[in-house]
């Protein structure tokens, strides 16, 4: 299980890139990072959506209430243009934490005499 | 949780965790309704799996989360409407307040001037500053009653220039406490003048035109007032207005 700290760091960043593939509600957000991370990440419901209405307010996504396939309201959230320029940045910078993290967990490479 | 002797109904028992949620100002009535929405989808699924609609119906609500903690976590981003909330009840505590003391003072003066012998002795003021505490009583409880009329029209009506203006104004959420702010200045200087004055006319009693200015200081304060309740009143029914609408209708 990830700490608090970690999740706080990660909601907007894994939220970012789960609508880069369609919108989305906040049930399948949960259930889908679920899957994902192997039961690794639980998100709950007091976290996520707050963490949605704020990026709604910040411009990153959009939403917009719709019926479901089951006649049920339902609301959807979108990437916005804004929301891809923050995930560029957001990728960016955790692929050098892993990279930066991954060089030095590797075995030191046999030196060559 | 209640009894119940028939066939769980889903829908009521939705009503009723809605109902319990909707007690605490961090909820406005778009959050509650985002809730249900994931409520129904847990509730759906643990459906999927087997499980009757009551237990399913326990076992979601228990992961959505106590109304405590769910709501800690949203009034993190409603902050906004638990201060203004805040400020609507004590706008209408000083409301309360005024009125009843616009009252107070124009009950206990008319029956003086009636002849009826108050409880509270008032000394040996005359007659006429008697019909004068009386006159300004009922003006007051006039401009609260006009102003309440007036502001419920202004704020009921049809769209129009003003109207949709002022309903709007609320809306815009960085502009609410600007507004707030701004209607309480009056209040703070007329306050600050009442406070002001014995001082003044200690020290204007013996100068050559004093008698005049304190006339016209007495008149400026009783339009200052008349006009700060006239602007409190209007302040309290829009932003009464604003906040039924964001708790109960869509």
């Amino acid at each position: 299980m990830l700490t608090k700290e970690l999740v706080a760091a990660s909601t907007v960043p894994l939220v970012l890139s789960l609508l880069t593939g369609g919108e989305s509600y906040g049930y399948e957000l949960i259930q889908r990072v679920r899957e994902l991370s192997g039961g690794q990440i639980e998100w709950t419901e007091g976290m996520l959506y707050p963490v949605l209405h704020w990026m709604e307010k910040e411009d990153l996504i959009e939403s917009e209430w719709r019926e479901s396939e089951a006649g049920r309201k339902r609301k959807y959230y979108r990437l916005r243009k804004e929301g891809r320029k923050a995930l560029q940045e957001e990728k960016q910078q955790w692929l050098n934490v892993h990279e930066t993290l991954a060089k030095l967990w590797q075995p030191p490479p046999a030196r060559l005499t | 949780m209640a009894t119940t002797t028939g066939p769980f109904d889903l829908n009521q028992a939705i009503q009723q965790w809605r109902e319990s949620l909707n007690q605490s100002p961090a909820f406005r009535r778009e959050n509650l309704d985002e809730l249900e929405s994931h409520l129904r989808d847990s509730i759906a699924n643990l459906g999927q799996r087997g499980l009757a609609a009551d237990e399913a119906f326990l076992i979601a609500t228990r992961r959505v989360g106590s109304g405590t903690a769910l709501g800690a976590e949203f009034g993190k981003i409603n902050a906004h409407e638990i201060w203004l909330n805040r400020a609507l009840w004590m706008l209408i505590g000083t409301q309360v307040f005024a009125f009843m003391r616009s009252l107070v003072n124009a009950i206990t003066e008319g029956a003086t001037a009636l002849g009826i012998k108050p409880i509270v002795s008032l000394g040996n003021a005359s007659s006429a500053q008697l019909y004068i505490g009386l006159l300004s009583g009922l003006v007051h409880l006039l401009t609260f009653a006009a102003a309440l009329i007036i502001g419920w029209r202004l704020l009921t009506r049809k769209s129009n220039g003003i109207s949709a203006w002022l309903r709007n104004m609320p809306n815009r959420s960085r502009h609410s406490e600007a507004i707030v702010a701004a209607c309480l200045i009056p209040l703070f200087l007329t306050t600050a003048l009442q406070m002001c004055s014995p001082l003044l006319i200690r020290n204007l009693a013996n100068a050559s035109n004093g008698q005049q200015f304190l006339v016209g200081l007495g008149v400026g304060t009783a339009w200052a007032v008349l006009l700060e309740s006239a602007l409190l009143v209007l302040l309290t029914l829009l932003l009464a207005r604003r906040q039924l609408l964001a708790k109960t209708w869509a």
